[in-house]
């Protein structure tokens, strides 16, 4: 017994230092984890007409952009029905990484994405 | 026509400064609005950011302005403007040195097919005919003339740009006009890094170009058309057809560096030419030292003299020859 006692750290040290770790690593990236989907954020000219959590599957319309319809899927937000001529914005298809950009010129429409993964892109060309 | 409907949009997204951190002073600013017939994003990063935030937005509001104009009238009711005059000089300029596959004096073509409008339509032959005979081989004009400047437009702000920048305290920006960029400056760690995008829609990037400071354009069918009777109609028109061009390239990025004198409108320019010149043409292009090309054709081939260019593992693509 005198011997244990002398330990500098003991069993039950270890267990208590082995969990604050693990809780510390926890703290690091269950956020990552949780946030990992993004946001879609859609844009009618310079305001922020609504934020769509890219893991929540569905079908959206707003009405700010009449006849549009944003359809989220995978974690990708992509633009399935459109009132425009040229249907710019549903042939870009779908998209999840912060950079990319669906714009609907006619229904002034933007969607970028917004990710805690930051972007280090400074231009994306299309 | 669209250019009007935007002004507004502009006027508003200029006011709509959103503050960032650079460094430990709050020195970045970002803008993002309606320009061009495309959504487009700047962010700087210097002292005084906000108002050459401000400075940028108002130039581009006045050129967004002029060139939109032309959509809507002749030649001989446009306002004096040394933005016209400069875009058809150095058009001359490029079309002697490079070729004369793009040509300003498009417009009434541009206006019959408007494929970039709400309601495109394939002309009829005699329509086409009749519209070939206002382009002017050699680029001059007269009063009745329709000018379009969509070729290089975002080219020649890209430029406008630049020069403003040069005039401001900015350690670096990224100005992004959609097809048309200008990265500006130099990132304190490590080069700008520019994504381009895969011409098979929805498929993310085709690769990353890792410059300095640089002018990069881009030019490609994938975006911008429209189908009719299963066909389908690019936006980049053949001056000698009438038609929508034939080629088999699918997308062309053109690289300059930031120091070249009109550097922005050159990079628009070349890469409408080499997409429409197609593969057959691409090693001339690939031997000139003044520029980089980064080409896609439509059999998943990618031909390139870019150094800072990485081909993106999942983009489908592998090195052509």
């Amino acid at each position: 017994m005198e011997n244990k006692e002398r330990k500098v750290i003991n069993k039950r040290d270890t267990i208590i230092i082995v969990l604050i770790i693990i809780s510390a690593l926890a703290c690091l990236f269950i956020p990552k984890l949780t946030d990992r989907g993004g946001y879609a954020v859609l844009k009618c000219g310079d305001e922020v007409a609504a934020r769509l959590a890219l893991d929540q599957s569905g079908d959206y319309t707003f009405p700010e952009f009449e006849g549009m319809v944003f359809t989220v899927a995978d974690g990708a937000i992509s633009v399935t029905e459109s009132s425009c001529g040229d249907h710019t914005c549903i042939r870009t298809g779908a998209i999840s990484r912060s950079g990319e950009v669906i714009v609907c010129v006619p229904n002034k429409a933007a969607v970028t994405i917004e990710s805690k993964e930051q972007s280090d892109l400074d231009v994306v060309l299309k | 026509m669209a250019g009007f409907r935007f002004t507004k949009i502009i006027a508003a997204s200029s006011a709509v400064l959103v503050m960032g951190s650079c460094g430990v002073t709050d020195r970045t600013a970002e803008v993002s609005g309606f320009f061009f017939d495309t959504y487009s994003h700047i962010n700087a990063c210097g002292s005084n950011c906000e108002n050459t935030m401000k400075a940028l937005t108002q130039k581009f509001t006045e050129l967004d302005t002029a060139f939109s104009l032309c959509y809507t009238t002749t030649a001989r009711l446009l306002p004096d403007d040394e933005a016209y005059t400069e875009c058809l000089d150095q058009c001359r300029i490029l079309s002697d040195k490079y070729g004369d596959d793009i040509n300003l004096t498009c417009g009434e073509l541009t206006a019959l097919w408007g494929i970039s409008t709400d309601t495109p339509k394939v002309p009829t032959e005699k329509e086409i005919l009749e519209a070939l005979t206002s382009i002017s081989c050699d680029g001059s004009y007269s009063e009745t003339t329709m000018l379009d400047f969509g070729a290089v437009a975002k080219g020649y702000a890209c430029d406008k740009a630049y020069e403003l920048l040069k005039t401001t305290d900015t350690e670096y920006a990224a100005v992004s006009l959609g097809s048309s960029s200008l990265l500006y400056g130099a990132k304190p760690n490590g080069k700008f890094r520019t994504g381009i995008t895969n011409p098979d829609n929805g498929k993310g990037y085709l690769g990353i170009i890792e410059t300095d400071a640089a002018f990069i354009s881009t030019s490609g069918g994938y975006e911008r058309f429209f189908e009719a009777d299963g066909k389908r109609y690019s936006h980049i028109l053949d001056m000698d057809t009438g038609y929508p061009v034939e080629t088999d390239l699918t997308s062309v990025t053109v690289v300059i560096p930031a120091e070249t004198a009109d550097g922005g409108i050159m990079s628009d320019f070349l890469s409408t030419l080499i997409y429409i010149q197609g593969t057959s043409q691409l090693d001339k292009w690939l031997a000139y030292d003044e520029f980089e090309v980064i080409a896609a054709d439509g059999d998943g081939n990618v031909y390139t003299d870019c150094e800072g260019f990485t081909l993106d593992k999942d983009s489908g693509y592998s090195y052509g020859k």
